[in-house]
């Protein structure tokens, strides 16, 4: 018996490795087109927003508003850890930084109130923080808002290091504290024009009150301006300053403009407030009554990136498991018959039971790889194409271990999607039936798939007996690398189960002539 | 030998309607000897002959096939028989050498026999320029040697041969036909479907003509041409309108 199976499962291996199709979803789908489509299209997206982030906003104002908007950006500036640090130690440095009294060459590409965007400043902050390294090291010092940094020609080397530490800590405010804040680049209220609407515009509540509510209304349309800003003090000196941004949600760059405004807002809000409390001697806990304790959690920064991504896969293993078994599937049993092969094969000597545990084995093996690629290959391109950032925060580190748990979790689905695909090929008339019953199954799939998103859902010995739902749930804790080698047999079990009773049901059609010459 | 008796196939349509492929068919073919089941499209030939193979079950009747029947011992009937159906396709993607190492070891073969009963094979059927070569790439004759030569690659005692030369030019159906006398001299039973009247006045010992699922002649070609003329075409037509036998 075996040496059927050997024999019937060697002729397939070879005659599907020297099938293009088969190799192009065997191996080049999960191991080229998968990592590339998925990582590319993250990096599109990141790269997408981080363009966003760094394009410049246009908003108009008045100068009274401007100037009030300034203020509120530079008070939450100051209130922050390293703007207290660099008010202590240099005041010019910090009215340099947020544009009051800036130098000449950066007063031209900033105008007016610039907040931290990482990205757009990276270069430039860095460039400063050089500059004033250079300058500190030199002994030199500098008209940075009109304030020497780094002491003067005999500036001692305790200056000197402050003026790096600074120099290092205003490249970090920029690339980190702010991040996501962006800039901002105001033009006066006269800029906008009149404006005339066309015949289809609908001048919404807001702006039908508004004196210059056309002018505004078509200026945003026009996408000349990104914002139209007004900032309305309140009454008294704790009185409520109201921020009021026109803007067009549908624009991006509008939204992103609604978007800088409004976190400055809510970030200097939460700076007068602090300030009030402190000059009222307020104490700490009337402003914060509770506080959540970070650091507490005991799992490892990369145990809790591995658990997140475990949930992705499920995805990845039964995805690729399918796609490895599809093609070989249908080609070993419609294929067959479509191209008068099958007769002849069930008229040799080999048993019904031998033929359909070859070619069984034979759809395992490819699928099985194709699980194991994918998964190795997105691995490898996780590492290689994510952005640099995006690994440092996760800090996944993946041992032999938990990679030989990922590769054991591809068993089960191979094992039982080989079973399936066989048995539904069999049954199809020709090649292009099995395709319309196969076509269907990865959305079906994508139902078991899920069960390890479900929140509280956790591993069972009767879950562990749901073939596809038993291998969503494990992953999880696979990247965790504390598979559950009890639940793992039963998944195993019941996947090998599900795949013997397909194989079983192959036999059957087999020994059907209305399967077997079917039409 | 091959010998069928009061054998029976019956399907149901679409329409859950009776369909008689074959029926009450029964014929004995020797060894040493080639016999013809002729018939026109249609007649039950090809069910006759896959029933005889154990593709197919009969309805009621019995295949006896080198003294094993075939529904109680169909793998001693299938490692006794070379079956050769109409339109058989091949693996595209093998050479016919590997087509052939294939099905002999299916059959149990040990590796040096299968090698050398394809060099013998390869020489008979003039396979020697495209053994190596992926069988999608051969022409209909290389691709019906390529069968017939994956039929015989286990020297079996019965050869069924369903339109071997169908189709194959006068060159490799000579070489088919020139085959079939060796296998006869060899002792082999030969049960041969065509549609060639002269193949059947060349090759076959004794024959029955199949219409509509019945037998309506059996006998030899010299009692055919008796019966209904000497030209075998007329006669083959003339005992089509025979009562059942």
């Amino acid at each position: 018996m075996l040496r059927n199976i050997w024999t019937i499962y060697r002729k397939e291996l070879i005659d599907t490795l020297r099938d293009r199709k088969t190799l192009i979803f065997m191996l080049l789908l999960p191991t080229v087109l998968a990592p590339a489509l998925m990582f590319g299209l993250s990096n599109f997206a990141i790269s997408f927003v981080k363009k966003q982030a760094t394009q410049e906003v246009i908003i108009a104002a008045s100068a009274e508003a401007r100037d009030r908007y300034v203020a509120l950006a530079h008070r939450q500036f100051l209130e922050s850890s390293l703007g207290k640090t660099l008010k202590m130690s240099r005041t010019g440095v910090v009215s340099f930084l947020i544009g009051k009294s800036a130098s000449n060459d950066l007063e031209e590409q900033v105008p007016a109130a610039i907040f931290g965007d990482a990205v757009a400043y990276r270069d430039w902050t860095t460039g400063l923080a050089r500059r004033m390294e250079d300058m500190a090291r030199e002994g030199k010092g500098s008209d940075f808002g009109g304030k020497a940094l780094g002491g003067a020609a005999n500036a001692s080397p305790a200056d000197t290091e402050l003026a790096k530490s600074m120099a290092q800590g205003v490249a970090d405010f920029y690339t980190v504290s702010l991040r996501g804040v962006g800039l901002v680049r105001f033009v006066g209220e006269e800029e906008i024009g009149d404006g005339v609407l066309q015949e289809d515009d609908v001048l919404p509540e807001s702006l039908v009150v508004h004196e210059r509510g056309t002018a505004i209304y078509t200026a945003l349309k026009a996408r000349r301006i990104h914002g139209y800003l007004e900032v309305v003090p309140g009454g008294g000196s704790e009185a409520t300053t109201t921020i009021r941004l026109f803007h067009d949600e549908t624009i991006p760059l509008s939204r992103e403009a609604s978007s800088r405004v409004e976190k400055v807002g809510r970030l200097a809000g939460e700076a007068i407030v602090a300030e009030r409390a402190r000059e009222r001697k307020l104490p700490a806990g009337f402003l914060e009554p509770v506080r959540m304790e970070r650091g507490t959690n005991i799992a490892s920064q990369s145990q809790v990136a591995l658990s997140a991504l475990g949930g992705m896969i499920p995805y990845l293993v039964l995805t690729f498991a399918f796609l490895g078994g599809l093609y070989p599937a249908i080609d070993l049993g419609a294929g067959e018959k479509e191209r008068n092969t099958l007769e002849t094969l069930l008229l040799s000597p080999a048993t019904r039971t031998e033929i359909a545990l070859g070619k069984f084995l034979l759809i395992f093996t490819t699928s099985m790889s194709a699980a194991l690629l994918g998964i190795a290959s997105m691995a490898v391109s996780f590492l290689r194409l994510m952005p640099d950032f995006v690994l440092e925060r996760l800090d996944i580190r993946i041992d032999i271990y938990t990679a030989l748990c990922a590769g054991a979790l591809a068993i089960p689905p191979a094992a039982a999607f080989a079973g399936l695909l066989l048995a539904i090929s069999i049954y199809a008339r020709t090649f292009k039936e099995a395709q319309s019953y196969l076509s269907p199954l990865p959305i079906v799939m994508v139902l078991p798939a899920s069960a390890g998103l479900i929140p509280g859902l956790e591993i069972n010995a009767g879950l562990a007996m749901v073939p596809l739902v038993n291998v969503s749930l494990l992953s999880r804790d696979v990247l965790k690398g504390d598979l559950h080698w009890g639940y793992y047999s039963l998944t195993v079990l019941s996947c090998l189960l599900f795949a013997a009773a397909c194989v079983a049901l192959c036999v059957f059609m087999f020994k059907r002539e209305s399967v077997v010459f079917r039409g | 030998m091959i010998e069928v008796r009061e054998l029976s196939k019956t399907y149901r349509d679409r329409r859950k309607a009776l369909l008689h492929a074959v029926e009450g068919a029964s014929f004995r073919c020797e060894p040493g000897r080639v016999f013809g089941l002729i018939g026109p499209n249609g007649a039950g030939k090809t069910t006759a002959l896959r029933i005889i193979s154990t593709a197919l079950r009969p309805t009621s009747g019995h295949a006896v096939v080198a003294g094993f029947d075939t529904q109680r011992e169909p793998a001693r009937v299938r490692a006794s028989i070379g079956f050769l159906t109409a339109n058989v396709g091949l693996y595209g993607r093998l050479t016919p050498r590997e087509v052939l190492r294939f099905f002999g070891e299916l059959h149990g073969m040990s590796r040096p026999d299968i090698a050398s009963r394809t060099s013998e094979l390869s020489r008979a059927f003039q396979m020697d320029d495209f053994l190596d070569r992926a069988c999608d790439k051969l022409s209909l004759g290389m691709r019906q040697k390529t069968n017939i030569a994956r039929s015989l690659i286990h020297s079996p005692p019965v050869i069924i041969l369903d339109e071997p030369t169908a189709g194959l030019d006068v060159l490799t159906s000579r070489g088919i036909v020139e085959f079939i006398r060796e296998s006869r001299a060899e002792g082999k039973t030969v049960l041969l479907s065509t549609h060639i009247m002269s193949e059947v006045e060349r090759l076959c010992d004794g024959l029955a003509i199949i219409h509509e699922g019945r037998i309506r002649f059996r006998g030899t070609v010299e009692e055919l041409k008796q019966r209904h003329g000497a030209d075998l075409e007329d006669a083959f037509v003339g005992a089509l309108g025979d009562e059942p036998c």
